[in-house]
């Protein structure tokens, strides 16, 4: 059950504030119960927790607060517990063991057994939230990103010789060069225009030497670019139709048909 | 009388502050003993009188033990000084009742089903299993042989961590003393 927190209970002063148990299940609210009644676990009055129970189920009904079924299986059990103890001998035509899988706990021992356990987790959930919440209030030295080592080289620089500063010029020397090496990357004008290439490919389809070669044999030489572009460019023509594309099998070489060319590889 | 006094040196259980002071992570009792260069066994009986020198109530930080070691925090009582100067620390979601019961049972009954949570608690607990599996809490550790081979449930050694514990003993010997 959730108790007020000294802050809840400042801010309730002065105004009217109904708060409302919440439980977290059935077992939950038995224990609270037999808790407020301060009664002893071992020697729990069955009769006298069975109706508390029932009571404080009516009152969530009354309240409209939805009752889950757990609760109601609870109640169940209990009721069950309460009627065997009356009744020496069960009627014959209840299925037992089909009733007894539903029910929480089948005798008065397995029911104080199930509060005592639960009362120990509870204890040790609290233990948990406590420090937890003491955890949360301990301040530790943490490593701040990079904070650390970028101090560390402002004030203290490795002694830079002649030969380090050598070394570090033919490096940027290298790397620059190795920027330039490819020209047409992002800072060059690309070498090759869809529409030169479109139109090559479209007076080499009308003499048809391209048929039956296959795409990836195209523009192998090239620069990325150019691949890509010719690439394009044979995707362009095969959905205008010019020319049609076929693959014998998943992963297969890709073949440059003619138009309208139904099913796939010709062997 | 640790050998390192012996010779002269200052006192262990101050190199042992100062380079716990410095670490910006836990040190392990090796770690430790190869920093001073004496036995493991003298750290740890240092580390004992340390603890005990901090827990005074002028000093103001405390001797944490981590499942990686030992390191220095400051108290929590302090927090309220503290923030101002390093503004909240990063609000970690709080926990529901539901998700601590069902980390106490899983930390002290490991390795425990699904099925066997929900009978202690009477209530389902696959969502909170979830959210825990989520958090790096809990984990799985294996199958339960036998129908279903249901899953086991154990803690992390993130969950030690978050709740500020070495061993999984301390939160029973814990458990122990209020019930006795």
């Amino acid at each position: 059950m959730k108790s007020l927190t000294t802050q809840e209970k400042r801010e309730s002063r002065g105004h009217c504030y109904i708060v409302l148990p919440v439980f977290e299940g059935p077992f939950d609210l038995l224990f609270y119960l037999v808790n407020k009644e301060e009664l002893d676990i071992h020697e729990i009055p069955l009769a006298k927790i069975t109706r508390q129970y029932l009571q404080h189920l009516q009152t969530m009904q009354e309240l409209q607060v939805e009752v889950a079924g757990e609760f109601l299986v609870m109640a169940a059990s209990l009721l069950r517990l309460k009627s065997r103890l009356l009744l020496p001998h069960p009627p014959s035509y209840l299925n037992a063991a089909e009733e007894e899988e539903m029910l929480l706990f089948g005798s008065k021992e397995e029911l104080v057994q199930s509060l005592l356990e639960y009362k120990r987790y509870k204890e040790a959930a609290a233990i948990l939230q406590r420090r937890a919440d003491s955890q949360e209030r301990i301040f530790l030295r943490v490593v701040v990103p990079n904070h650390n080592t970028s101090h560390k080289k402002l004030n203290k620089p490795d002694p830079a010789g002649l030969e380090n500063l050598k070394e570090a010029w033919l490096k940027l020397k290298e790397k620059n060069k190795r920027a330039e090496q490819p020209p047409g990357t992002i800072f060059f004008a690309p070498k090759i225009s869809f529409v030169r290439v479109l139109r090559w490919v479209v007076a080499s389809l009308r003499k048809n030497t391209f048929f039956n070669s296959y795409l990836d044999d195209f523009g192998t030489k090239g620069t990325k670019e150019e691949r890509v572009t010719i690439f394009m460019l044979f995707l362009e023509l095969a959905r205008r139709g010019r020319l049609s594309l076929g693959q014998n099998g998943f992963f297969g070489r890709i073949r440059i048909l003619k138009p309208n060319h139904k099913g796939g590889e010709e062997s | 009388m640790t050998s390192l006094e012996a010779k002269g040196r200052p006192p262990l259980m101050a190199i042992i502050e100062a380079v716990l002071f410095l670490s910006r992570e836990a040190l392990s009792l090796e770690q430790l003993a190869k920093i001073c260069n004496v036995a493991p066994k003298e750290i740890r009986d240092s580390l004992a009188d340390l603890r005990g020198e901090l827990e005074k109530t002028e000093r103001g930080l405390v001797l944490l033990a981590t499942p990686q070691g030992y390191r220095l925090g400051t108290k929590p009582e302090l927090a309220v000084y503290l923030k101002k100067m390093q503004g909240e620390k990063s609000p970690e979601a709080s926990f529901s009742q539901a998700a601590l019961e069902t980390l106490a049972i899983i930390a002290l009954k490991q390795p425990v089903t699904r099925v066997e949570i929900e009978k202690i608690r009477g209530v389902q607990a696959e969502g909170v299993l979830d959210n825990l599996l989520k958090r790096g809490l809990i984990e799985v550790t294996g199958r339960r042989e036998g129908p279903g081979r249901p899953l086991l449930y154990g803690v992390t050694e993130e969950f030690l961590q978050y709740f500020g514990l070495r061993e999984l003993k301390e939160l029973e010997e814990e458990l122990e003393d209020i019930t006795f």
